[in-house]
C-alpha cells in the first residue's frame, strides 16, 4: 500500500452518493497543509460541482481557511473564510477525545420498577453475541440525571461494557447506560398500523362480526 | 495468531433527498426529546444557515446541505442511538422527500508489521501489471461492489486505503450499504430498512472487515 499526502481523490459517480467520503488524506496546496487529517471538522459535498468543502483550525500557517476541491479540474482552491453562508464558528474537530471500546453491549427493556429498593429489573438482549435473552437489576443510580425521565416499564435502553481510552493510551473500565429516546408515533404511522391490522383481519377472516354481536 | 483489533471506528448514515437544514439544530433535537439537553447545550456549531446545517455534539456530528443529510459517530457505544435519533427526526419530518440510504461503517486497524501492510495491498491488487509502468506501484484506494448475503436488494461496496487515522501501517475499511426506493412512500421504506437492518448491517460490516485484514495477515505471514 501506499500512503499519498498531496491528493484528494473526487468522488469518481452519483451511485457513490450515499457513502461518505472515506478520511481526508493530508492535503497540501497553495503553501497551505492540513497540520493533521484528523483536524478536519465538516465536509459537504456539492451535487454537480463536485466540491468538498473543509475547515479546520489547524492549517499549518496558522490560517482558518474553506478549501473546495473541483473533480473536474483537479485543483484545490483554499482561500480565508469565505464560505456563501455564515459561520458561526470555525469548528473543532468531530474525534473524540477519547474513545470507546466495547467488549459488550445489551439492548435493555423495563420490565419492573422496585422504586423502595431504588432498583429497576429489564430483560436484556446481548447485541454482540446471540445468547439467549436475560433478566437482570440494575440500581437507578446507574441512569444519568437527564434519561431518568425515561424510566418506565416498557422503555429500552442501550448497556454498554467497555474501556474508554484517553489520548495517552490510559485505560477506564466503564459501565454506560442510555435510554432510547424516540418521538410518539405520528398519526399516519398509526393510521399505517392499523390498516395492516385490518388486512392481518382480513387474512385470517376475523372481520366478521361475531354473531351474539350482530344479534343484538 | 491473534486478530488483528481494530484501532478506529464509525458508522454513519446519509439520506439523499431534499432537506431543510436550517432546522437541523441541537435545540431542536432536544425540544423533541431526540438527544439529551446537555448535549444540545455543548454542541459546537459550525454553521447554521438555510444552506447548510453542521454542528457536533459529544458523540455525534451531523451535516445536512439541501440534498444531503449525513450524521456520524465515531463511538460505538452510541450506534443505536445514532440509528434511533434519524429514525426519530423523520418520524418527526414525516414528509421529508427521500429516496436514497447509505448505512456505513469505517474501521481502522493496524497490520503488525509493514511487510504485512504491503501484503495485504498485494493481495488486494497485484502489482504485476504495473510494475513495466511504474516504479513502486502502491495501493492507495480499492473499490469492491456486489450485493451482500443478506439484503440482496442493497449494493455493498467495500473501499480499502491506507488509513488516515492510524499510523503507522493503517488499514481503513469502509462499507457503504446503499438502499433505494420510489414512489410516494420511499422515505418511509428507507426508515423501516434502517430500523430493521441495522443491526444486521453493521454486524456483516464488522465480520467483512475484520475478515478481510486478518486474512490478508495470515497469507501476508505464510507467503
Amino acid at each position: 500500500m501506499q500512503s499519498t499526502v498531496s491528493r484528494y481523490e473526487p468522488r469518481q459517480d452519483r451511485s457513490e452518493e450515499t457513502s461518505y467520503p472515506s478520511p481526508l488524506r493530508p492535503a497540501s496546496a497553495h503553501g497551505y497543509e492540513l497540520a493533521e487529517p484528523e483536524e478536519v471538522g465538516a465536509i459537504i459535498l456539492s451535487e454537480g460541482k463536485e466540491a468538498v468543502s473543509f475547515w479546520t483550525s489547524s492549517w499549518r500557517n496558522g490560517a482558518n481557511g474553506h478549501a473546495e476541491f473541483s473533480g473536474a479540474s483537479g485543483n484545490f482552491t483554499i482561500s480565508p473564510i469565505s464560505l456563501p453562508v455564515q459561520v458561526d464558528r470555525v469548528p473543532q474537530q468531530h474525534l473524540p477525545q477519547h474513545r470507546f471500546l466495547v467488549l459488550q453491549k445489551w439492548e435493555g427493556t423495563v420490565s419492573a420498577l422496585k422504586e423502595q429498593e431504588k432498583e429497576f429489573v429489564a430483560v436484556i438482549r446481548d447485541l454482540t453475541q446471540t445468547r439467549s435473552d436475560e433478566e437482570a437489576t440494575f440500581p437507578i443510580e446507574e441512569i444519568p440525571d437527564s434519561d431518568r425521565d425515561l424510566l418506565a416499564p416498557g422503555a429500552v435502553f442501550y448497556w454498554n461494557v467497555g474501556y474508554e481510552l484517553n489520548s495517552y493510551g490510559q485505560r477506564k473500565r466503564v459501565s454506560a447506560i442510555r435510554f432510547r429516546r424516540l418521538p410518539a408515533w405520528t398519526r399516519s404511522e398509526i393510521e399505517s398500523v392499523r390498516r395492516t391490522a385490518e388486512r392481518f383481519k382480513g387474512i385470517f377472516g376475523l372481520n366478521a362480526q361475531p354473531q351474539s354481536a350482530a344479534r343484538a | 495468531m491473534p486478530d488483528i483489533p481494530c484501532e478506529a471506528e464509525g458508522a454513519h448514515i446519509i439520506l439523499v433527498g431534499h432537506f431543510n437544514p436550517s432546522i437541523f439544530q441541537p435545540a431542536w433535537l432536544a425540544a423533541h426529546d431526540l438527544i439529551r439537553k446537555e448535549e444540545a447545550e455543548a454542541a459546537k456549531i459550525q454553521v447554521i444557515a438555510s444552506e447548510v446545517a453542521s454542528f457536533t455534539s459529544d458523540w455525534l456530528s451531523l451535516v445536512v446541505t439541501d440534498d444531503k443529510f449525513q450524521a456520524l459517530t465515531n463511538d460505538p457505544s452510541h450506534y443505536e442511538p445514532l440509528r434511533d435519533l434519524v429514525l426519530g427526526i423523520f418520524l418527526l419530518l414525516e414528509h421529508t422527500p427521500f429516496e436514497k440510504m447509505g448505512i456505513n461503517r469505517d474501521m481502522h486497524f493496524r497490520m503488525p508489521t509493514e511487510e504485512a501492510w504491503h501484503q495485504l495491498g498485494h493481495l488486494l491488487t497485484p502489482k504485476e501489471l504495473w510494475r513495466s509502468h511504474l516504479e513502486k506501484p502502491g495501493m492507495e484506494s480499492i473499490t469492491i461492489g456486489g450485493s451482500p448475503k443478506h439484503a440482496p436488494d442493497s449494493h455493498l461496496r467495500v473501499k480499502v486505503e491506507p488509513s488516515t487515522r492510524v499510523k503507522p501501517c493503517g488499514v481503513y475499511v469502509g462499507t457503504n450499504q446503499h438502499h433505494q426506493a420510489s414512489g410516494p412512500d420511499a422515505a418511509r421504506q428507507l426508515m423501516v430498512i434502517l430500523r430493521e437492518k441495522w443491526q444486521t448491517s453493521q454486524e456483516y460490516a464488522r465480520v467483512l472487515s475484520e475478515n478481510l485484514v486478518n486474512e490478508g495477515y495470515r497469507r501476508a505471514i505464510n507467503s
